[in-house]
């Protein structure tokens, strides 16, 4: 049979018979679907978070009092100072304010606002308003969570803040932070450092932690050590810690899923192999009617390897083009839940779009080869049968 | 190859270049830069995961003794 005739053969009988294809292509996609999304949401806040941490401190230190975190004193910073290869040594003061009649909560964040760099950052990231505004009377910026729920509960301007000394602190809201940064400032507040001091109850020595960097990667264990030997009650946390717990918390949930594929797959490949061995099934008669035509074994199975190849290149291409949609154009709703939470602020987080080629072209073999193998050999067990008798 | 199938074929190769148009498009440099921008403003890099207040860290029935549903083995820093 020339090529020509064999493909008009195939694609004929592909047709004809696209009732039974279309139910394997469709079980077959939504396995797919469901594993590629996954991996494409693990692999694009994992990208997110490798580009925001380069940006990070490589230290943070906190005083801890019989294992709970406590106000760390300020005065530390000087200290670190004075430590050889220590440098950008910056106080930070954030913490949760608990929205108490529903018990959600903001992320605060006190921002030094009289530092030429924060200065420069804020004019960038909100580049259309008159950032010389902002700093007449006390405002702040919101991320899009708070926005949203902050309106849904009638506070469209401002909000009053219950400081812990029982006082309100009324801020009006400035500015919404960009959509685009709704995997970190989703849930965020930013405003000035002493503003946030006061609603979060720090006093002037007091801070939530101390950031700061060591150009020298190899200096990092021995500077973990010397400071561990400064203070009893210090903690303290590299960068390198914190990308290997990351690594550690999405390698856990993609593995899980990775697992329950397996599995999928698996219960598949043996209905398919039960399908294709079956007695009197009418692949078994279609292959004996090939072969009482005059089909030599080796066009039997070149033509039912070729179907096959047809029916799971179709159904991997559907499942990875659908969850491509899903995840990185509607934002993968319900599925981003499992990575993110869903418990407070309701995130319409957008995924940078990150395709790894590797983790593609592996679900494909893992998929292909059983799904062939479970076709092929029933086909060919019948193919080397009399076709008298695979035909009864 | 018959017309229902070179069809079929062509509407997949048009999703196929559209989803790679989608991804070569994506302005890449311009959302990581928001991002970059928002982390060093505030020095945080932490995910906003949509958590209720985490009560599992106190043992609310023997608070001297440690939490009991903890996964310290995945989350501990």
């Amino acid at each position: 049979m020339n090529s020509n005739a064999f493909w008009h053969f195939l694609t004929l009988q592909l047709i004809k018979e696209r009732s039974k294809h279309l139910s394997v292509i469709f079980i077959s996609m939504m396995i797919l679907f469901l594993l590629s999304s996954v991996l494409f949401i693990s692999s694009s806040i994992r990208f997110s978070l490798e580009e925001t941490l380069k940006v990070q401190p490589d230290f943070v230190v906190s005083r801890i009092q019989g294992g709970t975190a406590v106000p760390t004193p300020v005065k530390w910073s000087d200290e670190l100072l004075d430590i050889y290869g220590v440098s950008q040594v910056t106080p930070r003061v954030y913490g949760r304010y608990f929205f108490e009649p529903k018990r959600k909560s903001f992320l605060l964040v006190g921002v030094d606002f009289m530092e030429e760099q924060s200065h420069q950052k804020l004019q960038t990231l909100i580049d259309k308003t008159d950032i010389k505004a902002f700093f007449e009377g006390k405002q702040m910026l919101v991320g899009q969570g708070v926005k949203d729920y902050l309106e849904t509960h009638f506070y469209k301007d401002a909000y009053n803040f219950l400081t812990p000394e029982g006082k309100f602190e009324k801020v009006t809201i400035f500015n919404t932070l960009p959509s685009q940064t709704n995997l970190i400032s989703n849930e965020m507040i930013v405003l000035p450092i002493d503003l946030a001091r006061k609603i979060l109850g720090y006093t002037e020595d007091e801070v939530s932690d101390i950031i700061f960097n060591v150009p020298n990667t190899d200096e990092w264990d021995m500077m973990t050590d010397k400071l561990s030997a400064l203070h009893y009650d210090i903690h303290v946390v590299n960068k390198k810690e914190v990308e290997k717990s990351y690594a550690n918390l999405y390698n856990y949930k993609g593995g899980v899923f990775l697992i329950l594929f397996l599995i999928l797959l698996f219960t598949f490949a043996l209905i398919l192999y039960q399908r294709y061995s079956m007695v009197y099934s009418t692949e078994r008669r279609h292959i004996g009617l090939l072969r009482a035509l005059g089909w030599s074994i080796n066009a039997v199975l070149r033509f039912k390897f070729t179907e096959t190849i047809v029916v799971v290149s179709v159904s991997y291409i559907l499942g990875v083009l659908f969850a491509y949609l899903y995840v990185f154009v509607l934002g993968a709703p319900l599925l981003s839940q499992i990575f993110l939470g869903g418990d407070n602020l309701t995130n319409d987080v957008h995924f940078v779009p990150v395709l790894d080629f590797s983790v593609l072209s592996s679900i494909f073999l893992i998929y292909a080869l059983p799904f062939i193998a479970s076709v092929l050999i029933p086909v060919w067990k019948v193919s080397v049968t009399d076709p008298k008798e695979a035909m009864l | 190859m018959i017309k229902p199938f070179v069809s079929f074929l062509l509407l997949l190769i048009l999703m196929v270049f559209m989803m790679s148009a989608h991804y070569l498009l994506f302005p890449y440099k311009k959302t990581t830069q928001t991002m970059l921008n928002i982390s060093s403003l505030t020095h945080m890099s932490s995910l906003a995961l949509s958590v209720s207040y985490d009560e599992s860290s106190v043992n609310m029935t023997y608070p001297e003794m440690p939490a009991l549903g903890k996964m310290d083995f995945l989350y501990e820093l």
